[in-house]
């Protein structure tokens, strides 16, 4: 046999799985008509609108809980433990229509390609800004979680939208100040409590946190100490040497979105997080979606426990433009039709700055000063879908 | 009459998405069985989108001189599996370590065919990566040396010499004959 055929068979291989090419090509349809519909609409992913948000009283919120979690953890973990606070009364059945835009895809599939393709474009941003001596990571948001206000032996579920603002030095000393906008009732039976209950005033302080050195854990100086190469990456994540926390692919989805979100990760962090996630199973991509503020972007998700969380990023930039918290199934512990959002984050700014905000100093352990003013109970009853988004107070 | 890759690949710059589901039905399988040659089919299983969503996002940069796409796309495909090689620290698919997984063997080989082809592996290991590369997209691609310089990002006259180099070791290694370089190295204007 001479060399030529040799050659020639050492490279003989099976053709590709029809499977594996049609992954591909619908993959390929998405990004290709995303991209088209992002070109006619003239949409350039970077104008939110800012939503004006009231002042109010009170908090049940309390800075001990806020305190004790990260920047970041601290934000789903107190979804969680809104939950289980939360009286399950049993499934609800509700409209399917919002929920899988397109069809879920298992590592490698569509989800994955998406995700490998924001690796790509991470890679390709500029270096980010780190915040130097005596300068802050800055980043603004508007965003709305239930709260859960006990009433006896009874309890109601409100959506509270707020203004998020977080200052992060590179020794993760900042701040946090919060503002509440007009919360509107999860459901109809979340007011009739309500109004059983007397119509008590729903509280909403803003609020103003200081904390010292590491008391906001996922800033700049632990962050450059992570692997950008995607397997250690993923294995230091899987490990939970980074933020602790259960087993299973929906934590670690949950902590590539906690390294994502009030973060200034580098290009290549960004870029192996994506990686990181293209290859946790059961992530889907729900294709192009608008995040709370209308600006389109690629959805990627994870389904837990009835609970649909959704990560919006803009395709061109691979910034992470928003998230959504929907109820898709039972199990969630709302008692919410499906399609029932229980909680959206619209990220609006990010930026190293020079100083905190004039007002309190920096003390050493994490103090809030909260700002009083009176405000009227929750008067509406909003049933929060995708389709009906919730209106804010002006 | 059919388009032209490059008719494509204008088609799809100006935001005909279809023009670019057209290029990936014409050339996906010849990329997939690129990657699957030198990483292995499941690799290339993984790797494919990713070589295609790079493509769709650096389609402007091609060159509209060459009618066939395969040599830009080969490109392309070489920097995704040199990445994903540098990030896994694979062995190439053709050296020693890799035959365990060789996902390639025909159950049907003849025994004595694919003994020689195994004595192929180490003597492909021996040449320079540039000479190697040349000389795979040559044989395996179907590529002429001219079109193998598009993929490599190198100038002709380059790769015609180490496509020589490679047959030269070749022939030294395993005593091909003069044909055998004749079919390799085809007469081109």
């Amino acid at each position: 046999m001479e060399i030529m055929e040799l050659l020639q068979q050492l490279g003989r291989v099976e053709p590709a799985d029809p499977e594996v090419l049609d992954r591909t090509a619908d993959a390929l349809l998405v990004l290709a008509g995303d991209e088209e519909r992002w070109a006619t609409a003239g949409l350039n992913g970077t104008s939110g609108r800012v939503v004006q948000l009231v002042q109010g009283t009170d908090t049940n919120r309390g800075p001990a809980s806020r305190a004790a979690g990260r920047t970041g953890v601290s934000r789903r973990r107190w979804v969680t433990r809104v939950m289980a606070a939360v009286l399950v009364v049993g499934a609800a059945a509700g409209t399917d229509m919002l929920l899988h835009p397109r069809s879920p895809a298992g590592p490698g599939g569509a989800a994955a390609a998406v995700l490998n393709h924001l690796a790509l474009v991470a890679y390709d941003q500029p270096a980010t800004s780190t915040p130097g001596p005596g300068q802050f990571l800055y980043v603004s948001s508007t965003e709305a979680y239930t709260a859960t206000i006990a009433i006896q032996t009874n309890s109601f579920t409100v959506l509270r939208p707020e203004n998020r603002q977080i200052w992060i030095a590179a020794n993760g000393s900042g701040r946090i100040k919060e503002s509440f906008g007009q919360p509107t009732f999860l459901s109809a039976h979340d007011r009739n409590v309500w109004e059983a209950a007397g119509r008590p005033t729903i509280p909403h302080a803003s609020t103003e946190m200081s904390f010292g050195p590491g008391g906001l854990a996922n800033g700049p100086t632990n962050l450059a100490n992570l692997p950008t190469n995607p397997t250690a990456l993923a294995a230091k994540i899987a490990s939970r040497k980074i933020e602790g926390g259960p087993s299973g692919s929906a934590e670690e989805f949950t902590q590539v979105g906690d390294l994502l979100r009030e973060t200034d990760a580098s290009p290549a962090l960004r870029s192996a997080l994506y990686r990181v996630a293209a290859k946790i199973p059961g992530v889907e991509t729900l294709g192009t979606v608008a995040d709370h503020s209308g600006r389109r972007g690629v959805g990627v998700a994870y389904v837990h426990n009835g609970l649909r969380h959704e990560l919006i990023f803009d395709p061109r930039t691979s910034a992470l433009l928003g998230e959504y918290y929907t109820v898709v199934s039972a199990g969630s512990g709302y008692n919410v039709p499906n399609g029932t959002v229980v909680g959206w984050v619209v990220y609006l700014q990010s930026s190293i700055v020079n100083a905190l905000p004039s007002g309190s100093g920096t003390p050493l352990s994490p103090v809030m000063s909260a700002t009083s003013a009176s405000s009227d109970p929750a008067n509406q009853a909003s049933n929060s879908t995708r389709a009906t988004s919730t209106t804010l107070a002006p | 009459m059919d388009e032209t890759d490059e008719q494509l690949l204008g088609g799809s710059k100006v935001g005909d998405p279809a023009a670019f589901i057209e290029l990936f039905w014409r050339h996906g399988s010849a990329v997939h069985a690129y990657l699957a040659r030198r990483t292995g089919r499941q690799d290339a299983d993984d790797l494919l989108s990713e070589v295609w969503l790079r493509a769709f996002k650096s389609r402007t940069n091609y060159d509209c001189r060459y009618a066939d796409a395969r040599p830009w796309l080969y490109g392309i495909a070489r920097n995704v599996l040199r990445a994903h090689w540098s990030q896994t620290a694979r062995p190439l698919a053709f050296t020693e370590e890799a035959v365990a997984i060789d996902p390639w063997s025909d159950a049907d080989r003849r025994l004595d065919a694919a003994a020689q082809v195994e004595m192929l592996r180490p003597i492909l290991a021996t040449l320079s990566e540039d000479e190697r590369e040349v000389l795979l997209l040559v044989v395996w691609e179907q590529l002429t040396p001219a079109e193998a310089a598009v993929t490599l990002g190198i100038p002709q006259g380059t790769a015609r010499s180490r496509l020589h180099r490679a047959l030269s070791a070749l022939r030294c290694e395993v005593g091909a004959d003069s044909s055998v370089l004749n079919r390799l190295y085809p007469k081109e204007a």
